[in-house]
């Protein structure tokens, strides 16, 4: 799990759960509690034994079950409190749900004979209770005394619809069971027409009990309006219901039933984040697990928004120990009631339960998947892994990753026993594009569809709006403020093992790394290699003018910036294959992939240092850093750096001046004319076209804007096209001045290479306009866009095809 | 009141961006270095807006506005 504080909740549950066994008279079963509740109750075990499944105790839930089994009477009842009518249904729904989990393969004779009577003991029930659908019972859940109540029915009516919908069962015992289902369904929605209340809020609420019949036992005497310790609320036992909806699936999710409860849940739910009065403790109380009965009929109910707030309302009222108390009062009541045991093990089966389901759930005949997540749990280097979890469609194992590019990995591994019809992937955020197994697929307005193969690998890209830092003022502010934004972290773990220096520093030990490599960049160098950096753009240019056309991406800009930094880094001899990677020396074959870069600094390294050049490696190799020689990681981190940047940058400069002056001719023609615009003109499009629009920081302490913790992206294109500082910002005024653009940042880390950029960029410009002062779009350019406010811009060109003349 | 502001640079933050001597070339002014040098100025020339916008300009922070009394004007 991506938040530690709920994996360490799922363990302490998996401890609570394998210490909750316990042999007596010969069965070994799961004690709920360990002195109010010590001992087994059918619905407990229900899910008792099915969060053992979950947590891979396949043998420990078998010998829970076969402790159920024994409870079989002549008579079809499946009881360990008579009085607890519903326990049949219960046990009966317990048996089924284990062998799907199991194997998914048929009852054995013996079990499936038990259902076929459990089922006529029902269908006896259910005469007795005529127009009621159950005899008279005992009100579990807060409502207590032997009376018609409706957990009994609901209940009755959940475990019909387990048994005629499962697999395991044979198809006679599946259409009993579907009749009787239809039969007492009908009831049920009789009572509940005529049992309805009208909450004080408007909508209205089922009571648990028939309001008409008797009084609540805790009143007998009572006369007029009973105080609030001696009402059974709205909410009270509504735990059955809310069983009914799931795992029952009674109900459509649409069907008023699930609407009106979970109306009645959102206005009880607000103070400590569980709904309130639903259980034993009547007033101001809240029964901590039943956040998890809730949370599933959000989950079905298509709302997991509101499920995970449960998951994390739950998971704040455990005690430290990592259990819970079965009820207590809400703490600003003062009450300080508690009811039930500590640890309540039960608790500890919903929890693990819920988390299960939140990222696997079984509906209908579907799996969907993923669905109950919190975005905050997509985070980059984030991993969700499920392993063999069983289902009733078989078992399978989920690896969910997340990387800096918000691309959710998912790696679907499954063992079925009978596929779902369809398998859905619901993340809770926007997703911009999905593949399936390396294809583009579309999206499905509920999700991404998986096809129902053994083995699937999905990839859905996030279509996330990431906190970012915007406008000239704060976006200046934040990188001068470097503590609190620092940039001293690994911000791309996914394509290198070390940190790029002195971009990934901060302070003192910025300024070191930093003042290894200025020499190299510095203003008076630059300015002496301008010759030497004509030469290429004149090159290139004349090439161009002879071909006629050239695709201007990979043909011009590519080469005027690697051969530079051939020039600059004193590197000439590997010029070809620098410009055998591309553009993005991490990018290859369209993956993130830094291991050509790790390869060439590993070659490169070993080579200077048996032989000393007067190349940038060499100078790297022989530095030192606060007194102590560079490690290997320092050294790649400072190669690194001088391989990377200044290179899709500088191309996106150049190809950006130049498909803008392709289509502009006029603006095109002034520069030609006036070869001194050149350098004002290279500022504004650096301004405009903001070629490295934004790095990411790490908020490391309390500022006004973001927590701590949060990676945050500082956008420079957001403050170059801030219209407080720039007046009509989405115009290129080549003549723009004052033009304070933030497109190299500002503060500590301000681009290095600054100077060469400008230079290349002016030099190339120049040339290009001496030589080929008429050039046109020639075929389609492929660039990507980028939204800035209003405003649509480039961000990277892939091809740029132009031709010489208008 | 001009007469009375100097312009104080920090060696270590400047790396020569050259802003200051853009916006300014008759008061800024690089040394064999290439740090800027601050020319003396007199009673309203420069304009007091043109000297800060020189002082915002600096993508280091490397200058700063003060009076007489060494005290921060602008920065």
């Amino acid at each position: 799990m991506p938040d530690r504080g709920v994996m360490d909740l799922l363990t302490a549950s998996a401890r609570s759960i394998a210490q909750a066994r316990m042999t007596r008279d010969g069965l070994t079963e799961f004690q709920v509690g360990a002195a109010i509740y010590r001992g087994s109750w059918m619905l407990d075990g229900l899910f008792l034994m099915e969060a053992a499944q979950f947590l891979g105790l396949e043998g420990q839930a078998a010998e829970a079950l076969e402790a159920v089994l024994r409870r079989a009477a002549d008579d079809g009842t499946l009881a360990i409190i008579p009085t607890h009518l519903k326990e049949t249904a219960v046990g009966m729904a317990a048996i089924i749900r284990q062998h799907e989990l199991f194997d998914g393969k048929a009852l054995p004779t013996g079990e499936s004979e038990v259902v076929r009577r459990a089922l006529r003991r029902i269908d006896q029930l259910r005469l007795q209770g005529g127009e009621h659908g159950m005899p008279p019972a005992f009100g579990d859940g807060g409502l207590d005394g032997e009376r018609y109540e409706l957990t009994t029915l609901l209940w009755t009516l959940a475990a019909l619809s387990i048994v005629r919908r499962s697999d395991v069962v044979p198809d006679d015992l599946r259409a009993a069971a579907s009749m009787l289902a239809e039969n007492l369904h009908v009831t049920f929605r009789n009572r509940a027409e005529r049992d309805m209340q009208p909450l004080v809020s408007g909508g209205a609420y089922l009571p648990m009990f028939d309001p008409r019949s008797v009084l609540h036992h805790r009143m007998p005497d009572f006369v007029g309006e009973p105080d609030p310790w001696q009402r059974v609320n709205p909410g009270t036992a509504t735990y059955a219901l809310a069983h009914a909806i799931y795992p029952g699936e009674v109900f459509d999710p649409d069907d008023p039933v699930v609407t009106n409860l979970c109306r009645l849940l959102e206005e009880i739910d607000d103070e400590e984040g569980i709904p309130g009065d639903t259980g034993w403790l009547p007033y101001r109380a809240v029964w901590t697990y039943a956040a998890s009965f809730y949370a599933h009929v959000w989950l079905y109910a298509g709302r997991p928004d509101k499920a995970i707030d449960y998951l994390y309302a739950f998971a704040n009222h455990a005690a430290p120990t990592g259990v819970w108390r079965e009820e207590q009062s809400i703490t600003s009541s003062g009450n300080r009631l508690r009811y039930g045991d500590m640890p309540h093990n039960w608790a500890s089966a919903e929890f693990v339960r819920l988390v299960r389901n939140l990222l696997v759930f079984e509906r209908g005949n579907e799996l969907e998947l993923l669905a109950g997540i919190r975005p905050s749990w997509l985070h980059a280097d984030a991993e969700i892994v499920v392993e063999r979890t069983p289902t009733r469609y078989g078992r399978l194992s989920l690896h969910v990753s997340v990387n800096s590019q918000n691309e959710v990995n998912i790696d679907l591994d499954a063992d079925w026993a009978k596929p779902p019809e369809r398998i859905v992937v619901r993340l809770p955020e926007a997703v911009t594009t999905a593949s399936v197994d390396g294809h583009p697929v579309q999206l499905l307005e509920e999700g991404l569809l998986l096809p129902r193969a053994g083995h699937v690998r999905a990839t859905l890209v996030l279509a996330r709006a990431q906190a970012a830092v915007r406008g000239h003022a704060a976006v200046k502010a934040a990188v001068r403020d470097w503590p609190a934004f620092s940039s001293a972290y690994p911000f791309k773990p996914d394509i290198r093992a070390y940190r790029q220096y002195p971009l990934e520093s901060d302070g003192a030990a910025h300024d070191d790394y930093r003042a290894i490599l200025a020499p190299w960049f510095h203003r008076r160098r630059v300015d002496e290699l301008e010759p030497r950096i004509r030469t290429i753009a004149t090159a290139l240019v004349r090439d161009l003018a002879a071909a006629g056309r050239a695709e201007a991406v990979n043909d011009l800009a590519l080469p005027m910036v690697v051969r530079s930094l051939g020039v600059t880094l004193g590197r000439p001899q590997d010029v070809d294959e620098w410009l055998s990677w591309g553009v993005e020396i991490n990018i290859v074959d369209g993956r993130r992939d830094g291991r050509g870069t790790d390869a060439y600094l590993s070659r490169v390294f070993e080579e200077v240092g048996l032989k000393p050049g007067e190349d940038v490696f060499s100078h790297i190799a022989a530095s030192s850093f606060q007194g102590r020689p560079l490690t290997q990681r320092e050294r790649f981190g400072l190669g690194s750096m001088v391989l990377a940047a200044g290179r899709a940058a500088v191309v996106n400069l150049l190809s950006g001046a130049i498909w803008w002056l392709a289509s502009h001719p006029r603006e095109r023609a002034r520069l030609a004319d006036d070869p001194t615009l050149v350098s004002t003109a290279i500022e504004e499009l650096l301004r405009y076209l903001s070629p490295a629009p934004e790095l990411e920081r790490m908020v490391t302490g309390d500022t006004d804007w973001f927590p701590t913790g949060d990676q945050v992206a500082i956008s420079f294109v957001s403050a170059n096209h801030d219209p407080s500082v720039f007046p009509d910002p989405e115009t290129v005024d080549l003549g723009r001045r004052p033009n304070h653009h933030l497109a190299f940042g500002n503060g500590p880390h301000t681009c290095l290479g600054a100077h060469l950029g400008k230079l290349e960029a002016r030099v190339f410009v120049e040339e290009l306009l001496r030589t080929v002062p008429r050039f046109r779009y020639d075929g389609d350019a492929q660039i990507t866009w980028q939204q800035v406010t209003e405003t649509r811009l480039p961000k990277d060109f892939i091809s740029l095809p132009i031709g010489v003349g208008e | 009141m001009s007469d009375r502001l100097r312009v104080v640079v920090d060696r270590q933050e400047c790396f020569s961006f050259g802003v200051c001597v853009e916006t300014l070339p008759n008061v800024f002014v690089w040394d064999e270095e290439d740090k800027p040098v601050i020319q003396p100025f007199d009673s309203d020339e420069p304009p007091l807006d043109r000297l800060k916008e020189a002082v915002d300009g600096c993508p280091r922070g490397a200058l700063t506005l003060v009076d007489e009394e060494g005290r921060t004007v602008w920065s």
